[in-house]
């Protein structure tokens, strides 16, 4: 038998399972949207630099893909931060100019690159420092737009650095956000049934009551909550009573006179 | 045993369910905090150490260039500059070997300078190490970086970054995990409806009956219990012995007429006393022989509730970021706006569920309301996995349509399923919980969905919705089967006479055109279209859209009875359309003074009082206005055309709301819909109280 206390139980259980397990879900997505976006504006300190030292050679005269010092100056950027991989410069029709990796240099970056870049070319117009993010299987990369000294976009800078290590801090969190919330729903699991039991059991016990007074048991009125439903109970045992009486009466009547 | 009685037990229950759900959510976000704190702290130190030494090289150059460390010149503009691209880092500071300050920007923690000059700190300088450590220091996580140019140590750079940086990064995801709350609040009572309640309900309404039924002397149904609870054991116990004195009766009967019909005359006049107590006893008691039970009309109105809770909620789920799903797979059109082509897919969604609820009410009636309605669930399943495929924003129309179309059908057959199951006397209870079902889900969806939407992305969102669409299919196979087709009543279609006689009526005018139209127009263009894309525009995210479209919904689901009780017992509706509608439009001034989300928020806010105040007094403002109408008309002409309308104004909306964006920008756009509204509530109260014809009707 399903019992009241059993079904409120597990419609208890079921709320707070979806909650918990929702405002969990909501945590682990913050944290990595969060993390990622602070290791993103790490990798990207090192673009101002890359940017200023870009903008003092065309100061200087020098034409864009001539540049001696950039693959010296990325290379630099690069060692100063574990995580990242590698450092891209590349021209607006996506062919790398300047790569910490000399094999890039001359390819052209994935499509997808170019179209993310590509995006933050009209709101670098207002003079906003906007970047651009592609995520790959193995890395992922960030960049920006190198300007010149009067705000035109003459290429772009992208910096590869490791998924793997994005990956292990949200796992980590992710399990430790799950390790706080299985406990949690272990203490909701014991604690619901407690807590229902407690507000279930009057009506339990006036049900009880109820039926007890229905069938002629003797009950302790006190046991019952609600004295209407007592009431109701022994109103009903006494018509129906009167009804067993009297077919009894005329039963008995019919007998005596065989 | 009243309502009272179980109206008790249920909140009690209820109550101890929402205090569980508090507390888990409260030591769910406590805990996370904690381990937010331990994860991000970190993370925002090493990018505290990258920062820091980008200015160290800075410092270093100048110095390699003969400045002496103590008179550089620029720091101060160096640190501005850290701090505009940063802003978790609060101070920043350069100090000498001995830990003496010689450059400081920001607010400095309490107790940084005696820090500074900490030995464990100018041990740092001597090891030259660079620890990516973060110290807490009056409210501030400082990490520090020695300065060494070649073998010379100069001193040592810190960077502080603010506490509450963490705690900002929380409140966000409070809000959400309050998102949260409430609609796991909203969703305990309709899971307690759905697989408690509405069996408590219908078996405490059974026991009632019999009580009562029994307490008369009317033993001539059973109340057949349908639970094997506890009531159900009461009502079998009940039933037993209700069925025993039925059997009783019948066989005294038997026994009686036999024995009269075979007594010689002498005997028969003996029999006549005892025929007499059995007379008696009949007079008394309702014997049955019949073990039918009752109709349980209250569980078959149930029933609908939780199907039409979750096909609802799989299309409000979309609300907050179907726009901004649109603007990402929107196409050049050829002398059409950006602004009007993302209002394309609403507006035909809209559309078609307008235009179509006529013809499929009446496909509904004649083919079942079950059956329709699990053709509606498969159409929408269908539209929404396509919807989260779309490759451009015309296969995005076509299952936008598809999904509308499966929209109308269910949304109809729902409405036709209660007026079938309903009698006139329950009629106005059945719909209050066809709209709580309805009303649940606007406030649950759009919140839950921007919530995905932000995390999880868009198309993966339109899985969920898809997934929803298909557990209310699963659902509907629940309800009971529809009855054999003879045994349906075939419905009349609207005619167009009709709807022409309607349209050039002044009194019907006045009220769909400058209230129901102007409602929807403002519910759509600025809820459904302009919210979204201007919460996007500012960088705000689809979670706060659909915080916002959350608001709306509460106010309805808390004003809007609360709203009719109030025009039903005053004496003229009219001022609460006028009202409502003029209220509505208001919050859309405050924009003169500021565009902030906080003013859109209160734009927002007066919107849903308003639209609560001003929708409950409009239907019933149409049999007091149009009692002529209805009379020649008849009232399902008169309320389907009005209908009609307002949908047609659903459609409208968006329209409207593009075409203003192209002009005046989204604030114009906002702007300009209260406007409107305010101007038609003006001109509706003023039609209303100085239109003779008006009055003549009410008359």
């Amino acid at each position: 038998m399903i019992s009241t206390r059993l079904r409120f139980v597990c419609v208890a259980l079921l709320v707070c399972v979806f909650a918990v397990g929702m405002a969990t879900f909501l945590n682990y997505f913050k944290y990595k949207a969060t993390a990622s976006q602070i290791i993103k504006s790490r990798v990207l300190v090192v673009t101002n630099a890359i940017e200023d030292g870009v903008q003092a050679s065309l100061a200087l005269g020098l034409a864009f893909g001539e540049m001696g010092m950039v693959s010296g100056l990325l290379e630099r950027q690069a060692a100063s931060d574990t995580l990242i991989v590698g450092i891209d410069v590349f021209d607006p029709t996506g062919k790398q100019i300047y790569s910490t990796d000399a094999v890039r240099i001359g390819r052209n970056v994935p499509p997808e690159w170019t179209s993310a870049a590509f995006k933050i070319k009209d709101s670098s117009k207002n003079n906003d420092k906007e970047s651009w993010a592609v995520q790959e299987p193995e890395q992922l990369v960030a960049g920006t737009a190198l300007q010149n000294n009067f705000n035109l976009t003459i290429g772009y800078l992208a910096v590869r650095y490791s998924r793997a290590y994005v990956d292990a801090a949200a796992h980590r969190v992710g399990q430790r956000l799950l390790l706080t919330a299985l406990p949690l729903l272990i203490v909701i699991f014991l604690l619901s049934p407690l807590a229902l039991t407690l507000v279930i059991r009057r009506f339990e016990s006036d049900m009880r009551g109820m039926d007890a007074a229905f069938l002629g048991n003797t009950v302790e009125k006190t046991t019952t909550s609600n004295r209407g439903v007592f009431t109701d109970a022994e109103i009903l045992n006494s018509t129906l009573l009167e009804a067993e009486l009297g077919l009894v009466q005329v039963r008995s009547q019919l007998l005596r006179k065989r | 045993m009243d309502a009272k009685y179980l109206q008790r037990i249920y909140w009690q229950i209820s109550g101890v369910t929402m205090l569980l759900l508090v507390l888990a959510l409260g030591a769910n976000s406590w805990l996370s905090h904690r381990t937010f704190e331990a994860e991000l702290v970190p993370e925002a130190a090493r990018k505290a150490i990258t920062v820091a030494s980008t200015v160290r090289n800075l410092i270093l150059k100048a110095v390699g260039s003969g400045i002496e460390y103590k008179k550089l010149y620029g720091v101060d503009t160096a640190f501005a500059e850290v701090f505009a691209d940063n802003p978790e880092f609060t101070s920043m500071a350069a100090t000498d070997q001995t830990g003496a300050m010689l450059y400081a920007a920001g607010k400095q923690a309490t107790g940084a300078e005696s820090y500074y000059k900490s030995p464990a700190i100018l041990e740092r300088l001597e090891k030259r190490a660079v620890v990516s450590d973060a110290t807490l220091i009056g409210g501030q996580y400082i990490v520090s970086l020695p300065l060494v140019d070649g073998e010379t140590p100069l001193g040592l750079l810190h960077i502080g970054i603010d506490r509450k940086f963490v705690d900002a990064i929380m409140l966000e995801i409070l809000l959400d995990v309050l998102v949260v709350l409430v609609v796991a609040l909203f969703f305990t009572l309709e899971l307690l409806n759905f697989l408690a309640g509405a069996r408590l309900e219908s078996g405490m309404g059974a026991l009632a009956d019999t009580v009562h039924r029994v307490q008369a002397r009317d033993f001539t149904s059973r109340a057949g219990a349908v639970t094997k609870d506890e009531i159900g054991r009461i009502l079998g116990h009940i039933d037993e012995r209700v069925s025993k004195i039925n059997e009783s009766y019948q066989l005294l009967t038997r026994d009686l007429m036999g024995a009269v019909k075979s007594a010689s005359a002498e005997r028969r006049a003996d029999l006549e006393k005892i025929l007499g107590s059995w007379e008696a006893l009949r007079a008394k008691f309702r014997f049955g022989s019949t073990t039918e039970a009752p109709p349980a009309s209250n569980g078959a109105m149930n029933a609908i509730r939780a199907p039409l809770f979750v096909f609802i909620l799989a299309e409000e789920l979309t609300r907050s970021f179907l726009p901004g799903y649109i603007n990402q797979l929107i196409v050049p059109i050829a002398g059409v706006s950006p602004q009007i082509v993302i209002s394309l897919p609403i507006v035909l969604f809209m559309l078609i569920v307008a235009l179509g609820q006529p013809w499929l009410g009446a496909w509904s009636e004649h083919s079942g309301r079950r059956r329709t309605m699990m053709i509606g669930g498969g159409f929408a399943t269908v539209g929404f996995i396509a919807t989260a495929m779309a490759v451009s924003l015309w296969d995005l129309l076509l299952w936008r349509a598809l999904c509308a179309l499966g929209y109308g059908m269910v949304f109809v057959s729902a409405q036709g399923y209660i007026l079938d199951q309903s009698t006139p006397r329950d009629r106005a209870k059945s719909f209050a919980l066809f709209i709580g079902a309805i009303m649940v889900a606007t406030v649950c969806g759009p919140s839950i969905g921007g919530i995905l939407a932000d995390n999880i992305g868009f198309r993966w969102s339109f899985g969920v919705a898809a997934t929803l669409a298909a557990l209310s299919i699963f659902i509907i196979r629940g309800l009971p089967m529809d009855p054999p087709r003879e045994g349906r009543r075939v419905a009349a279609l609207p005619k167009l006479s009709d709807f022409f006689a309607l349209m050039f009526n002044g009194r019907f005018m006045v009220l769909t055109g400058l209230a129901a139209i102007p409602a929807k127009i403002a519910l759509t263009g600025v809820c459904f279209y302009l919210l979204p894309l201007y919460v996007i525009s500012i960088s705000g995210t689809q979670a706060m859209a659909g915080r916002m479209l959350m608001l709306y919904a509460v106010l309805m689901v808390l004003i809007v009875p609360l709203a009719a009780s109030f025009s039903d017992k005053g004496s003229s509706r009219e001022k609460f359309v006028a009202g409502g509608l003029c209220l509505s439009g208001v919050g859309g001034m405050l924009l003169f003074a500021s565009t902030s989300i906080w003013v859109v928020l209160g734009l927002i806010f007066a919107l849903g009082v308003g639209q609560a105040l001003s929708i409950a007094s409009q239907s019933a403002l149409v049999g007091e206005h149009c009692h002529a109408e209805i009379k020649r008309l008849g009232s399902d002409a008169v309320y389907g055309t009005y209908r009609l309308f307002e949908r047609l104004g659903n459609a409208i909306g968006p329209l409207v709301a593009s075409v203003l964006v192209i002009y005046y920008g989204y604030i114009g756009a906002f702007v300009g819909i209260c406007i409107l509204v305010v101007s038609c509530g003006a001109l509706f109260f003023v039609l209303t109280r100085f239109y003779p014809a008006a009055k003549e009707v009410r008359i």
